[in-house]
C-alpha cells in the first residue's frame, strides 16, 4: 500500500520543466526522502503533492485522493512544514498554537506539550522574534500534535545549527515511531536523511534517477581502491557500474554501482590482472555525490 | 460555523488597531462636521465653517481610502494566494473560510459606519427613511469599495503586493478610460459622437466569481483570467449610459420622428454657464423653435448639445428649438422626494427612465413654485429631473432627502425650473414630442429622470428671462426665421 502514488508527473513553468515525467511511490508507513541538487524540482514536488501547485500533466495520488482534490478531510491527515513558510509573525506561540487546534479534530494535547518542553518553545514569545531554529520547531508542534499519517517537510534541517537540528531530527523520529506515519522529507541533509530514512530517491533536473530503500542502496555502493602492482590495465574492460574511474600512478580509484562481491571481484581481475582489489562501504553522503558528479559528466558529455 | 467565528476572532486581533484608528478618522470627521455647523451663518466673513466643512470632507475622504487598504489586513492573515504560507494548508472549508472573511469586512468595515454616523444622523433629525437611505448610500459606498479590495487581496499574498496592484489596477483605469474616450470621441458612428460608459457593472460579478473561484480553488492565474475575460466583456458588451454625447433610442422611435425640438445647454467642456448661454442665445437659439427632420437621416436628429447645429445642418430652415439653460441663475423648489416606479431617484443615476402614456407617481409628489408662466404649458406632461446630492455622498452629515433637483424641464416647450442649490451643471437634452430620447450630462455625479409633470412653478431671471422673451416673441414662433 502506497501513501503516495506519482505517475507521469509534469510541472512546466514557461518552457522549463520543473519536474519531468516523473513517477513514484512512497510506501505507507515509510519515512522516505528526497534527494537532489538545488533546483531540481523536490520543493515542486511537495508542492503538488499538498496541492499549492498544479502538476500541467500526469497525477499525484496521495492517501488515496488525487492531489488536486484534496479535501479539509484529507488536509486534517497530512503535515506540511516547508523552510520558506511565512509564519503569522504578530501571534506568540501559543497563539499560534491555540489558533491551529480547533481545525484538527485529532490534535493530541498532551503531545503539544510534551513537544513544547521537549522543544523548549517560550509559548509567551512572538514568533517574529523567534530564532529560524525555534521557527522550524513551533511549525513542527503545530503538524506534529494532530498527528497526520503524512508528514511532508520541505529542508526542515536547512539553516539550523547542529544542536537544533539533532533536536528536531530527534523529534521527528520519535514522534513518528509513536504512530504508523509516513513521513516524505526533501533535504539536503544527508547526515540526517541517511540517519532517519529508510527509502531514499534521487531527482536531478526534475527527473527520478534513482528510488530504492536506504539499506539496498548502502548495499550496492562501494568505494573501490586498486593497487595495480606494476601489472596491465586493460582500459577496454572498465565497466559502466563504475562511477568516477580515476587512475593516479599505480592505483585506480572508482564507485562500485553494483557491488556485489564475487561479480565486483571478477570485473576487477578483468581489468586489472595483478591489482588487488579493496571494496570500502560508503555512507550515503558519498553515494549520492557520486551520482551527482556522474550525473553532472554524463549531462557535460551530452552537452 | 465555530471554525468560522474561531477565525472571525483572529481576525478581529489583527485588525483591531488599525481599525480603532480608521473609527477614529470617522469621528474626526463627525467633529469636524458638528464644528463647522456651529459656526455656520455666523459671521459671513469669518472662514471657520468653510475650513471645518472642508477638513470634514477630506477625512470622510480619507475614511474610505483606508477602508479600502485596510480590509485586505483580515484577508492576507489566511491567504489564499501564494505557496509559502504557514495557513495556506489549514482543513478549512473554503465556503468557510470566505464566510469568515465577508464577515470580518462587513462587520469591521461595511456596518461601522453606519453605526459611527447614526447618531449624528438622528441628531440631526432625520427620519427613518432618511436614515434608511443615508445608511444604504454608506454601505453602499462600503461594498463597492469591498468588491475590489477583498478581490485584490485573495488573489495577492501581502499587503505590499496589495498596494502595489492597487496602484497598477488604478492606473490601469485611468489608461483604459482615456483610451476609452479617445477612441469613440475620434471615430462618431453615423456623425454621432457618443462615448458609451464602460460597462463597470459588470466587473462586480466578475470580481465577485473570481474572489469566490479564488477561494475555492487557490489558482490565481485562473482567478485573473476571469477578471481578464471580465474587462474584454466590457469592452464588447458596453453599458447603454452614454457619456457627452447622446444615448441612442431605439431606431422605432428614431424612425417616427418627424419633429424635433433640441434643447442645448451648455458644450460639454464648458464649465461657465453664464457665458455659454450667452453665446448660445447669440447664435443659437434666438428664434428657432421646430424644425421638420423628416429627411434628416436618425443620427443627425438625435445630435445633442447643439440643437442648434442640427438646425444649421438642416439650413436653418424649419422651426427648431435651441435654447440655453443656465441652471445657476433660476431658481426653483423641491418639497417633497420624488419616486418613479416605486422607487426613489437615487444619487448616481445616469438613465433615463420613460413613463408612457398611463404611467404615474405612485408615492410623493413635486411641487415647484411658479411665479409666473412664460410659455404655454398645456397638456404638458413631463418633466426632466437632475438629482444631485446637497452634499457629497461620502460626508457624514450627507442627508439623501435634501438633494436638489438641478433642473426640471418640460420637453415639447422648454422651461427651466432649477432649485436653489444649484451649481455649475452642463447638461444636453433631445426631445422629441412628449418623449426624452436623450439627456446626457458631463457631470458624473448627476443622475436623469424623467417623470410626469404636477405642478410647475417657474421663476426665470436673468440671461434665461431675455431669452424666453426672445423666444416666445410672436412673430419667431408662428413664423421662424432663421439666419445664418
Amino acid at each position: 500500500m502506497n501513501a503516495i502514488e506519482i505517475t507521469g508527473l509534469k510541472r512546466s513553468y514557461g518552457r522549463t520543466d520543473a519536474v519531468h515525467d516523473l513517477t513514484l511511490n512512497v510506501p505507507e508507513g515509510s519515512v522516505f526522502s528526497l534527494l537532489g541538487p538545488n533546483g531540481a524540482g523536490k520543493s515542486t514536488l511537495l508542492k503538488i503533492l499538498v496541492n499549492l501547485l498544479e502538476p500541467t500533466a500526469g497525477s499525484a495520488r496521495v492517501l488515496g485522493v488525487d492531489s488536486r482534490r484534496l479535501s479539509p478531510k484529507e488536509r486534517c491527515l497530512i503535515g506540511y512544514v516547508s523552510e520558506s513558510l511565512q509564519l503569522p509573525e504578530w501571534m506568540t506561540v501559543g497563539q499560534f498554537l491555540d489558533y491551529c487546534r480547533p481545525f484538527y479534530p485529532a490534535w493530541d494535547k498532551a503531545l503539544e506539550k510534551k513537544l513544547l518542553s521537549q522543544f523548549a518553545l517560550p509559548l509567551d514569545r512572538k514568533l517574529k522574534h523567534l530564532s529560524r531554529g525555534m521557527r522550524v520547531k513551533a511549525l513542527l508542534i503545530s503538524v506534529l500534535s494532530f498527528r497526520p499519517k503524512l508528514l511532508i517537510l520541505d529542508e526542515p534541517f536547512s539553516g539550523l545549527d547542529p544542536v537544533v537540528r539533532d533536536e528536531v531530527a530527534q523529534g521527528l523520529v520519535e514522534t513518528a515511531r509513536t504512530g504508523d506515519w509516513t513521513v516524505l522529507m526533501a533535504s539536503h541533509d544527508i547526515e540526517e536523511v541517511e540517519r532517519l530514512t529508510d527509502h531514499v530517491a534521487m531527482i536531478d533536473e526534475g527527473r527520478l534517477r534513482l528510488s530504492e530503500s536506504v539499506e539496498s542502496l548502502l548495499n550496492r555502493f562501494r568505494r573501490v581502491e586498486v593497487d595495480l602492482q606494476g601489472g596491465e590495465f586493460r582500459s577496454a574492460a572498465v565497466s559502466s557500474t563504475w562511477l568516477g574511474f580515476e587512475q593516479t600512478g599505480a592505483r585506480a580509484r572508482f564507485v562500485e554501482s553494483e557491488f556485489d562481491d564475487r561479480t565486483t571481484r571478477a570485473r576487477c581481475e578483468s581489468c586489472f590482472p595483478e591489482g588487488a582489489v579493496t571494496a570500502h562501504p560508503m555512507p550515503l553522503r558519498d553515494i549520492y555525490l557520486a551520482l551527482a558528479r556522474s550525473q553532472r559528466t554524463v549531462a557535460g558529455a551530452r552537452a | 460555523m465555530s471554525l468560522v467565528w474561531h477565525i472571525l476572532k483572529k481576525d478581529a486581533r489583527v485588525i483591531r488597531g488599525p481599525w480603532l484608528a480608521w473609527v477614529g478618522l470617522q469621528v474626526a470627521a463627525l467633529i469636524a462636521a458638528h464644528v463647522a455647523e456651529r459656526y455656520a451663518w455666523v459671521d459671513p466673513y469669518d472662514n471657520t465653517e468653510v475650513a471645518y466643512r472642508v477638513a470634514c470632507q477630506g477625512l470622510a475622504f480619507l475614511v474610505w481610502v483606508f477602508a479600502y487598504l485596510l480590509m485586505p489586513l483580515a484577508v492576507h492573515d489566511d491567504p489564499v494566494s501564494g505557496t509559502s504560507t504557514a495557513w495556506v494548508l489549514k482543513p478549512v472549508n473554503p465556503l468557510q473560510l470566505l464566510t469568515a472573511k465577508v464577515m470580518g469586512v462587513a462587520i469591521f468595515f461595511i456596518f461601522t459606519p453606519v453605526i459611527v454616523r447614526l447618531p449624528w444622523w438622528l441628531m440631526h433629525g432625520y427620519g427613518l427613511d432618511s436614515v434608511a437611505r443615508a445608511a444604504s448610500e454608506t454601505i453602499l459606498i462600503a461594498v463597492i469599495l469591498a468588491i475590489p479590495s477583498v478581490w485584490l487581496a485573495s488573489v495577492t499574498v501581502d499587503a505590499s503586493r496589495f498596494y502595489r496592484w492597487s496602484l497598477v489596477w488604478f492606473g490601469t483605469l485611468v489608461i483604459f478610460y482615456l483610451v476609452w474616450v479617445n477612441r469613440w470621441m475620434a471615430s462618431p458612428r453615423d456623425g454621432v459622437t457618443n462615448v458609451p460608459v464602460p460597462n463597470l457593472g459588470l466587473l462586480i460579478p466578475v470580481l465577485l466569481g473570481s474572489t469566490i473561484n479564488q477561494f475555492w480553488s487557490r489558482r490565481t492565474r485562473r482567478s485573473l483570467l476571469l477578471v481578464g475575460a471580465g474587462f474584454a466583456a466590457m469592452l464588447v458588451i458596453p453599458s447603454p449610459a452614454v457619456v457627452g454625447g447622446s444615448a441612442l433610442p431605439d431606431v422605432a422611435v428614431v424612425a417616427a420622428i418627424d419633429r424635433s425640438g433640441v434643447l442645448s445647454v451648455t458644450p460639454k467642456d464648458s464649465l461657465a454657464p453664464e457665458a455659454v448661454s450667452g453665446w448660445v442665445v447669440d447664435d443659437y437659439a434666438r428664434d428657432a423653435r421646430r424644425i421638420p427632420v423628416t429627411d434628416v437621416p436618425p443620427a443627425q436628429r438625435l445630435q445633442s448639445l447643439a440643437g442648434a447645429a442640427l438646425a444649421q445642418k438642416l439650413g436653418l430652415t424649419g422651426p427648431a428649438l435651441a435654447v440655453p439653460v443656465a441652471p445657476s441663475e433660476a431658481e426653483g423648489e423641491i418639497t417633497s422626494p420624488l419616486f418613479v416606479r416605486g422607487r426613489a431617484i437615487r444619487v448616481g443615476e445616469s438613465h433615463v427612465i420613460p413613463l408612457r402614456e398611463g404611467e404615474s407617481v405612485l408615492h410623493g409628489s413635486v411641487r415647484i413654485r411658479v411665479d409666473r408662466v412664460v410659455t404655454d404649458f398645456t397638456g404638458a406632461r413631463h418633466l426632466v429631473a437632475v438629482t444631485e446630492t446637497s452634499t457629497s455622498v461620502a460626508r457624514p452629515f450627507h442627508n439623501p432627502q435634501d438633494d436638489p433637483f438641478y433642473f426640471v424641464r418640460r420637453v415639447t416647450e422648454v422651461e427651466s425650473v432649477p432649485v436653489s442649490k444649484v451649481s455649475i451643471f452642463p447638461a444636453a437634452a433631445v426631445a422629441v414630442r412628449k418623449r426624452i430620447l436623450s439627456i446626457s450630462t458631463t457631470n458624473p455625479q448627476a443622475s436623469l429622470n424623467e417623470v410626469p409633470l404636477l405642478r410647475v412653478t417657474v421663476r426665470p431671471i436673468g440671461q434665461f428671462e431675455t431669452l424666453l422673451k426672445r423666444a416666445s416673441d410672436p412673430g419667431a414662433v408662428e413664423n421662424p426665421q432663421i439666419s445664418p
